[in-house]
């Protein structure tokens, strides 16, 4: 029997002769230190409970491990220690921390608000794979040479893939270099906010000043100017006042410019000219590697195989990625148990089934894949086999069984009373299409997304 | 047990001690006040596990014994009492509270499950004077961070050295520091060097008296008691080493300013209303022609420039603070005249009281 075991022998003992309450405030985060001699050295944290045990729960505690022990323990010594998990993992890092703590007078920082970066996201948390490789070999040349080659830099990809992270880690590398930089880190949203804000109190010059003063100007999330006239036209004017004195801009969307349907062509061929990168879905290696780095960031630790099985089961998203393992060790920290491949499976589980099915219903898919498509819901349901409508049917079709996992009978059943092979026909098609389809991978990505959005 | 106090006697000592009882979900008897009597005085006690206090209650024994009882319903109830003499027996864990117009019972709880207060025995203690405490508290406790992130800064700093203690206080955005005469040193060791909790030190400055009354502070491996005539708290100590705050401080000074507490700590208030929202930025000009100009501009609700006069030193310089730090600084230093010394705009700045070395307070300025 090992200390650990012992001491979880007496807890399970003691659990069931104490009130809850007690068990739980008096019993936390005690555990083994040491076995010597038939004594035995209890770590308890805080002088509170070293009182307390020494007080009254000795009897108790002594009694149980001497049954427990059959008499080999004869003696307990109190001591206040911090419990630690998986000694020998941490050991060694958490020596450094305190080093890097304690080391330098660096800790008053400058609050640099004015650039809006988070510190978090620079190049060296970056992870590189195949799926973004481009993007970020073209983020780092512009750390290089701001300005010169590529602009703009217009990168594009799905939610929680890394776009923002691209795009402040050029801004930080940027700042690193020159720390007079002027950087400008904005959203869409706040970009129109600005404009509007401006319009309204008559300050025209001081927006412009703000965003035409800089060296660098982010603007993530592009595509929420779809359809705001005015904020386009006041960011192209932008965009040609930067352009023409050679500033760097970087942009993000979450699809390419041509996708993004009332953009102006203007502001959409002033895209286009520069570079367009865009980050994929990242492969399972890429993934594997994002959770070690992840890993090494929170000091934890965790077994091959466990990795592994978390890659392969949260495929689309970083940070879902990052969701699960938070849960996975805030789980465990709390139990205290060392994680193993059954437990994270459990957890796993859990996370990749929970908000999907059951909350995204037949309804919801038609509804929001007939406003994609800006057809009317009459249309869809109807008898009608123009091909504008044909398509988006079939989507619909195949979207149900993909994610509702509704039978062929109640899909047709739903589309207006269509027939079941109608329904699997849809389904084998688009699944066929899909393959080497770019524009249709494209459609059912964002479809998607905004299903899972609007089904949260 | 049977005891009589006045009413005023009891109020005072919940008063002390009610505040730290109450909001325990996981173990319920902490929500408890334990009252009992120990060698014909009446002790109030109660503890949340980090801090524990304890204090003596004016009145008479009339019998030993020991209860607890509902910090809430029973402060609120002896509060709501009109004076004179209160009398209180304990039959079975009920508490008949008994006034001249009133009788009352409050259900009570065994002291069996109240725990056990590791109150420190040891000499290793200093003396100083309860009001120098409280104002030295005072004025680094407002740099302390209030976020468990870095578990250090969420406490003060405490040095005993042979005739003083330094106070530090620091959120890593601002520093405090104070320097205060021991009056009695019986530290059995030549230095000591711990961090306190901050709501520990919150309940000390609560309880510092107006006057100079002794206070004891006793130091032990892993906490601390800060002893009262009357009321005794004490409290773990953070572990953890405290960063080398020391080595930030800059050492001399390119401009150097004096000026009217008062009038500074307007013009603040004054522009910070238009600073903007989430950064709190305000301008700082100093120049040579013996003025300070503040400005904050914000594009949502206008700007603000103003001028106050002070007699600076050195070259003109400037820089941008969070105001709410900055006024912080300018509270805590109980003086009409402040100094303000400047390096550069992204340098560490200094505001200390004018002809008083043993306080210093530091603010980072934003960097622009």
């Amino acid at each position: 029997m090992t200390k650990d075991e012992l001491w979880q022998a007496v807890l399970g003992e003691l659990e069931l002769t104490l009130s809850r309450a007690n068990f739980i405030t008096w019993f936390k985060n005690t555990f083994i230190v040491a076995e010597e001699n038939e004594q035995i050295i209890i770590g308890v944290p805080n002088l509170f409970t070293q009182a307390w045990f020494e007080k009254k729960y000795h009897d108790l505690i002594i009694k149980t491990l001497k049954k427990i022990t059959n008499n080999r323990i004869k003696n307990i010594i109190y001591k206040i220690e911090v419990y630690k998990n998986y000694e020998p993992v941490l050991a060694n890092k958490t020596i450094g921390a305190i080093n890097e703590s304690t080391d330098k007078s660096d800790f008053l920082i400058n609050i640099n608000n004015s650039s809006g970066l988070n510190p978090k996201y620079t190049f060296e948390k970056f992870i590189v794979g195949k799926n973004n490789e481009l993007a970020h070999a073209a983020a780092k040349a512009i750390g290089d040479k701001p300005g010169e080659i590529y602009n703009p830099l217009f990168i594009y990809g799905g939610v929680g893939l890394g776009k923002t992270h691209l795009l402040q880690a050029i801004g930080h590398i940027l700042l690193i270099k020159d720390p007079k930089t002027k950087i400008l880190y904005t959203t869409c949203e706040k970009f129109t906010n600005d404009f509007v804000q401006a319009i309204r109190t008559g300050k025209t010059k001081s927006f412009q000043d703000k965003y035409r003063d800089v060296d660098l100007l982010i603007v993530d999330d592009i595509q929420f100017m779809e359809g705001k006239e005015q904020t386009q036209e006041q960011f192209f004017h932008t965009f040609n006042d930067l352009y023409q004195k050679n500033k760097q801009i970087v942009i993000s969307s979450d699809r390419p410019p041509k996708a993004i349907p009332t953009l102006e062509d203007r502001l959409r061929s002033r895209f286009e000219c520069g570079m367009i990168a865009d980050i994929g879905e990242p492969d399972l290696e890429t993934r594997i590697a994002i959770i070690g780095a992840k890993l090494a960031e929170k000091n934890y630790f965790l077994s091959e195989e466990i990795i592994n099985h978390i890659a392969l089961n949260i495929q689309s998203n970083i940070r879902e990625l990052e969701g699960a393992l938070n849960r996975i060790i805030a789980h465990h920290e709390l139990k205290k148990e060392k994680p193993t491949l059954d437990s994270v499976k459990l957890i796993i589980s859990g996370l990749i089934n929970l908000p999907r099915k059951g909350s995204i219903s037949n309804k919801l898919i038609i509804q929001t894949v007939s406003s994609y498509f800006a057809v009317s819901i009459n249309d869809i349901v109807g008898s009608c086999r123009k091909k504008e409508l044909v398509m988006p049917r079939q989507i619909i079709m195949y979207l149900m069984r993909e994610e509702v996992d509704a039978s062929f009978p109640n899909i047709g059943q739903e589309l207006g009373g269509r027939d079941h092979t109608t329904a699997m026909h849809a389904h084998s098609k688009i699944k066929n299409k899909l393959i080497d389809d770019d524009k249709l991978k494209q459609d059912i990505t964002l479809l998607r997304q905004k299903i899972f959005n609007s089904a949260v | 047990m049977r005891i009589i106090c006045t009413q005023e006697n009891l109020i005072k000592g919940l008063n002390v001690v009610s505040r730290l009882a109450g909001k325990n979900i996981s173990l319920p008897i902490l929500n408890n006040i334990l009252i009992k009597t120990e060698g014909g005085l009446i002790k109030l006690i109660s503890t949340n596990l980090d801090i524990g206090i304890k204090t003596t209650l004016r009145g008479k024994v009339e019998s030993e014994g020991e209860i607890t009882v509902g910090a809430k319903i029973f402060t609120e109830y002896v509060a709501l009492l009109t004076g004179g003499n209160v009398e209180i027996s304990v039959d079975n864990n009920n508490i008949l509270i008994k006034t001249e117009n009133q009788q009352t019972t409050i259900k009570g709880q065994g002291t069996d499950d109240f725990p056990v207060i590791p109150w420190l025995e040891s000499g290793n203690e200093i003396e100083l004077g309860s009001e120098t405490l409280k104002e030295g508290l005072s004025q680094v406790i407002n740099s302390a961070s209030y976020n468990n992130v870095r578990p250090e800064f969420s406490g003060i700093l405490m040095v005993v050295n042979k005739d003083n203690l330094v106070l530090a206080a620091t959120d890593s955005y601002r520093l405090a520091e104070k320097n205060i005469k021991i009056v009695k040193n019986n530290l059995n060791q030549e230095k000591a060097y711990k961090i306190a909790p901050l709501k520990a030190l919150q309940e000390v400055i609560r309880i510092c008296g107006d006057g100079e009354e002794p206070v004891k502070i006793k130091f032990g491996e892993s906490q601390i008691v800060f002893g009262f005539k009357e009321t005794t708290i004490m409290s773990r100590l953070i572990e953890g080493n405290y960063p080398d705050y020391k080595e930030i401080i800059p050492n001399g000074w390119k401009t150097r300013v004096v000026a009217e507490k008062s009038a500074l700590t307007t013009q603040i208030k004054t522009a910070s209303l238009f600073s903007r929202a989430g950064i709190n930025d305000v301008l700082l000009e100093f120049n040579k022609n013996n003025n300070i100009i503040i400005s904050a501009a914000n594009a949502q609700c206008g700007e603000n420039k103003s001028t106050v006069e002070a007699i600076i030193e050195g070259e003109n310089n400037s820089a941008v603070f969070n105001y709410k730090y900055f006024l912080d600084g300018l509270q805590n230093i109980n003086q009409k005249k402040i100094v303000i010394e400047v390096n550069s705009s992204d340098l560490p700045v200094i505001l200390r009281p004018e002809n008083d070395n043993n306080y210093l307070y530091l603010i980072m300025p934003i960097r622009r």
